[in-house]
């Protein structure tokens, strides 16, 4: 065991860890469970996060990579009242199907919209290519996207 | 996760200390980004040195080369202002070949990388045609170049940490020129090509010919690099070279495309970049 030193959506968390422990099952295992648990290899993008705002598959990460810097998930976008704009154009659009990838995808858009200066329909499918849905075809997801920004 | 006997892990701020620690201890392992060797590591894992904070996260251009930290990330490679015009583009170029995501460029060092060697990485194909060097950290006198760290298994088995590579700035208008084959843009290719080669007057002086994608290891055609060597590039040249490179190169069994389709296509791409070196020149 080891201890660890996190900001999880602003909040601290000092606690003792597995030290084989990964991110996933740490944020899991503290209620975070937005951050689902896809194929466990990289390849889904479904347990993504951001890491000191560099997005990550915390299924591949130990927590302890973590140690001492800051993690975001979809938890932050909101709170229990309000929904942040994006969630809500996709809603609105209907770009939620099973949901199961949704998370990953919010967080992912919201990444690049937060940090790109001038976004485009190529880059914003870009960033959000790691993250795998098999509902959608990611036709109305996008649209929620280029909604939100006004990228028609 | 593969890690079941892991049952140690350390963030050096020092090489020297990874070092003592990889060396120290059986079954200890550098990180990168772990994008590999966590899910992959297996039970031979008993404990990981994060070399994320280890001071080697760097990209420098000095006057006639550039110089990249091994725990540099693919995605600090695509961003970087240095990688955005000539010569250096095609290191951004081959890195979107592989379509790999944002999500895992973020955390894929140059490092790891190298030490996994994979044969369908456009990346160290394009590191090996400009005959990148690869940096051993206390190994001063033992630096190589890619191509010969790849194939130099003794070496590999051995436990060392790659500090960073050096490339030196290619001279030549022409550079590296990178062509892949892949069903979509965004899929990972079929097959590519990095070719580099440079001329002396109108002979070529130097060239280096690599494929990725035919098998378990990088392929770097040096019979085909021969014949090109002290010749002009002309039409019959040209044929001569991407026939014998039809003829060499052995694909191994790939579900996405078969070994005849390869070869062919392994032909076609040598063909298809050195006629544009040629009509670039303004040759016959
Ligand atoms: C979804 C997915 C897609 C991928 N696609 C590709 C691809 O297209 N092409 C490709 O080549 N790979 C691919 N990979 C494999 C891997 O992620 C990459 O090769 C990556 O660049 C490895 O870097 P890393 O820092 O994460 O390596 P790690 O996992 O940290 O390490 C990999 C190996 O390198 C060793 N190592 C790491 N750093 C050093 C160092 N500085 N010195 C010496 N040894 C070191 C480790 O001990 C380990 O054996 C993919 C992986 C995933 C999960
Ligand atoms: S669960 Fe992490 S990438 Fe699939
Ligand atoms: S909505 Fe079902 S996987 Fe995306």
């Amino acid at each position: 065991m080891r201890n660890i030193s996190v900001f999880v959506n602003d909040k601290k968390i000092r606690t003792e860890v597995p030290i084989s422990q990964t991110l996933l099952d740490f944020l899991r295992s503290n209620g975070i469970t937005s951050v689902k648990r896809g194929c466990e290899s990289g390849e889904c993008g479904a347990c993504a996060v951001l890491i000191d705002d560099e997005p990550r598959a915390s299924c591949i990460t130990l927590t302890l990579q973590a140690d001492g810097k800051e993690i975001k998930t979809v938890e932050a976008l909101s709170t229990r009242q309000d929904l942040s704009e994006l969630q809500k154009r996709f809603i609105e659009v209907g770009a939620i199907q099973c949901g199961y990838c949704t998370p990953a995808l919010l967080l992912l858009a919201g990444h690049y919209l937060n940090t790109a200066v001038s976004p485009l329909e190529k880059d914003l499918r870009e960033a959000i290519s790691g993250v795998l849905c098999r509902c959608t075809g990611y036709v109305k997801p996008v649209e929620a996207i280029k909604k939100e920004i006004r990228l028609d | 996760m593969g890690l079941t006997k892991l049952t140690d892990y350390y963030r050096p701020k020092k090489l020297t200390e990874a070092t003592r620690l990889l060396k120290e201890n059986d079954g200890f392992f550098p990180i990168g980004g772990g994008t590999w060797l966590i899910p992959y590591g297996g039970s031979e894992v008993k404990g990981i040195v994060d070399l994320s904070e280890s001071g080697i996260k760097e990209i420098r251009l000095e006057e006639t080369s550039m110089y990249i930290g091994a725990s540099t990330t693919l995605n600090d490679l695509l961003t970087a202002p240095e990688t955005s015009s000539h010569p250096y583009e095609f290191i951004r170029e081959t890195i979107i070949s592989e379509g790999s995501t944002r999500l895992i460029n973020s955390a894929s060092t140059v490092g790891g990388r190298i030490a996994l060697g994979r044969g369908d990485s456009s990346f160290l194909a394009g590191l090996i045609a400009v005959d990148a060097t690869v940096i051993l950290f206390g190994k001063m006198s033992e630096d190589v170049t890619l191509w010969d760290y790849l194939n130099n298994s003794e070496l590999q088995n051995e436990k060392h940490i790659i500090s960073g590579i050096e490339i030196s700035t290619p001279t030549n208008i022409h550079s590296v020129i990178f062509e892949s084959i892949s069903y979509i843009p965004s899929s990972p290719p079929l097959i590519s090509l990095a070719l580099y080669l440079t001329f002396s007057v109108n002979l070529i002086d130097s060239v280096r010919i690599v494929l990725s994608s035919i098998g378990e290891k990088l392929i770097r055609l040096e019979e085909a690099e021969a014949m090109l060597l002290g010749k002009e590039l002309d039409d019959k040249l040209i044929k001569s070279v991407s026939g014998l490179a039809v003829k060499i190169v052995d694909p191994a069994f790939d579900p996405k495309g078969s070994s005849e389709y390869k070869k062919a296509m392994a032909g076609v791409l040598i063909e298809r970049v050195l006629n544009k070196i040629k009509d670039n020149r303004g040759g016959s």
